[in-house]
């Protein structure tokens, strides 16, 4: 009894920091295949910084017309994409040049963010939603003035940072943490591949999970099912500059003739409900994006030597049965964790 | 027990490197007594000081436009005074904390007031201030210094950085990087019309980035210690038409753009060598091979002393 009032002392002293349960965000066995969620040295995570992050994520005074907030193009439901091409509901109302992507196991990916790996860090991509004027369109001062406003800010803030401060750089921090622990990897596959009991791939599953390993996973490769690189995987011909170059991929940052076309790969994982599909949103379903890469790959200068010139002529049965295990991907615990939504 | 020692042992260590650095920098300070420097700067628009509160100015461009103030910042690094027998004497740079900050200085001309006071910030910083040998006499004949983030500050995180690579819209949002250089004015046709300098087609992923254009004017200026180092908006905008429409999917103003026309201007200001690709979707065809660009800059017409 005394050793637990010392031990309640000892505790009460020290305050030490609060150890994040790192499985409250990533199964457990996810260690046996990635080891412990990556953070940077400089924003090191915090139980506290996390759930100011989330509170971020989901505040619409953020954006100049208080109505929208990061969950407005990056919905839970949707594997934190948003269901639609390109979205029109920004501050400004008008429809976006790219679609958004979900955000998925980021904190594995060095850098490289956005369509075209524009943006290098977590942290600093926010800026660009942040400050587009359409998508949340609001200058940080007055993003900050807002929510200097608010007592459970400045609660939040203190409790986050060792500065308290309400600030750009603990904003970005913060919401980047919280962004860093959307970690997915517990689909039926994975569970497949942790033997699970009583799971188990279909015949047409595990014969569209050997298709994918032969022609989709050397770019959608490992556990992450994206290699994090550029590629242009054929679905143009030509790649014109208009928009500010924003359709010509990876080039727009490197003015690279090699880059034209090239866009990041994005992770496979929750595929089934993230659609629409590629940058723009243009397949509406899996039917078309397995089409696109069965016959409908288009001749440019740029594109992948992994995918052949033309397709790769699959069979009815091979699309059906890389349809299927697709659909294998869909990680239904992820898309409804509590830890990741305000009620 | 076993915990004590390594306390102890901890509190040894701290001790002894605490004691090698006080040592350290009293030792460098007892063999090289230095003595405080600093470089007045100000940004002008012709001879008028610009001033948030300057409803407008006129005659700026090719167009004689009017135009008014929106913001107006810039970042040096590498400050050297030269003797006059071209010796470089490097300044050591205050480090204050907010606007100083290695070798790199932060220099802010808005103060987020009246017609700059959508983006800006409220102080404002025109005085470099440093260190030097004391031996040096304050008589010199040149300054220089490049204008920009140095490259391994510029692709950092930039939640993570000390001030002043902290102002948030000095970093780009596009693309990795800072804007070495911000000037804009609402011009008629641009509201506003940017000037954006700062290093574009870069590849590779930090640390190791590089960039085809790090666009940092290296400026060298015949100076007498105790006049100042003027930027002026209107030679920025020398040659510029404000009367046209922007170009066609290219943001207004210049973004450093090798594609944008406006920046043909606005970059041959700065002494910057910069090569225009053309409006065409074939400009990125022909755009791999880049001449390699030279830090120096000759012909820039945006700096002067008074």
């Amino acid at each position: 009894m005394r050793a637990f009032i010392f031990m309640g002392l000892l505790a009460l002293g020290c305050k030490a920091e609060p150890v994040i349960p790192y499985h409250q965000y990533a199964h457990p066995q996810v260690l046996r295949f990635m080891g412990p969620l990556p953070e940077p040295e400089t924003n090191r995570f915090k139980q506290e910084t996390i759930r100011l992050g989330k509170m971020l994520f989901y505040e619409t005074k953020l954006s100049t017309n208080n109505k929208v907030n990061c969950a407005t193009c990056h919905d839970q439901t949707k594997a934190f994409a948003d269901g639609v091409a390109l979205t029109d509901k920004g501050a400004s109302g008008k429809r976006l040049k790219r679609h958004s992507p979900t955000l998925i196991n980021l904190a594995f990916s060095p850098s490289g963010f956005f369509w075209d790996g524009g943006s290098t860090n977590l942290e600093s991509q926010a800026l660009g939603p942040l400050l587009e004027h359409d998508e949340m369109g609001q200058q940080m001062n007055v993003t900050l003035d807002k929510l200097r406003n608010e007592s459970k800010y400045r609660k939040a803030f203190a409790l986050a940072f060792a500065d308290k401060e309400v600030s750009v750089g603990n904003l970005l921090k913060a919401v980047a943490q919280f962004v860093r622990t959307l970690v997915s990897f517990n689909s039926r596959y994975d569970r497949f591949l942790r033997n699970e009991t009583g799971i188990a791939l279909t015949e047409a599953e595990a014969h569209g999970r050997n298709l994918f390993t032969a022609k989709c996973a050397p770019c959608h490769e490992g556990m992450l099912m994206t290699d994090m690189d550029f590629h242009n995987n054929g679905i143009d011909e030509k790649y014109p500059e208009a928009d500010m170059g924003i359709h010509t991929g990876r080039f727009r940052i490197t003015r690279k003739v090699e880059d034209i076309g090239k866009f990041k790969t994005p992770t496979l994982r929750n595929i089934a409900v993230s659609a629409p599909y590629m940058h723009d949103g243009r397949f509406a379903s899996l039917e078309a994006v397995i089409d696109h890469y069965s016959h409908e790959v288009k001749k440019s200068a740029t594109l992948d030597r992994k995918i052949p010139r033309g397709g790769f002529h699959f069979s009815a049965a091979e699309k059906a049965a890389i349809k299927s295990f697709l659909l294998t991907l869909t990680d239904d615990e992820f898309l409804k964790r509590r830890e990741y939504h305000v009620e | 027990m076993w915990n004590k020692k390594i306390h102890l042992v901890s509190f040894l260590i701290l001790l002894h490197c605490a004691k090698n650095n006080i040592e350290t920098a009293a030792e460098a300070s007892k063999e090289t007594p230095q003595q405080n420097v600093q470089v007045n700067f100000e940004a002008k628009v012709g001879t008028a000081v610009f001033s948030c509160s300057t409803a407008s100015y006129t005659n700026i461009g090719s167009s004689n436009s009017t135009v008014s103030p929106k913001d107006f910042r810039f970042y040096i690094h590498d400050l050297r005074l030269v003797k006059a027998d071209g010796t470089e004497v490097t300044v050591t740079l205050t480090q204050d904390g907010v606007y100083q900050y290695k070798n790199l200085a932060f220099m802010d001309f808005e103060n987020a007031t009246s017609l700059c006071s959508a983006q800006g910030t409220s102080g404002t910083h025109k005085v470099v201030t440093g260190t030097i040998a004391a031996s040096e006499a304050l008589a010199f004949s040149k300054i220089r210094f490049r204008v920009g983030v140095p490259s391994d500050l510029n692709h950092l995180n930039a939640a993570t950085q000390p001030a002043p690579l902290n102002v948030t819209y000095m970093f780009w949002t596009w693309t990795t990087g800072f804007k070495h250089f911000v000037a804009e004015f609402d011009t008629p046709n641009f509201t506003p019309f940017y000037a954006h300098v700062g290093s574009i087609d870069c590849t590779g992923f930090v640390p190791n980035m590089t960039c085809d254009y790090p666009n940092r004017p290296d400026i060298e200026l015949s100076y007498t210690y105790g006049q100042t180092v003027v930027a002026d908006a209107k030679q920025v905008y020398a040659g510029m038409d404000f009367t046209i429409a922007n170009t066609a999917s290219t943001q207004p103003g210049c973004h450093s753009d090798r594609t944008d026309p406006e920046c043909k201007v606005i970059l041959n200001n700065f002494g910057l060598h910069f090569t225009y690709t053309g409006s065409s979707t074939a400009r990125g065809l022909t755009a791999g091979n880049v001449t390699p660009q030279q830090y120096n800059s000759p012909g820039q017409t945006v700096f002067r002393v008074e």
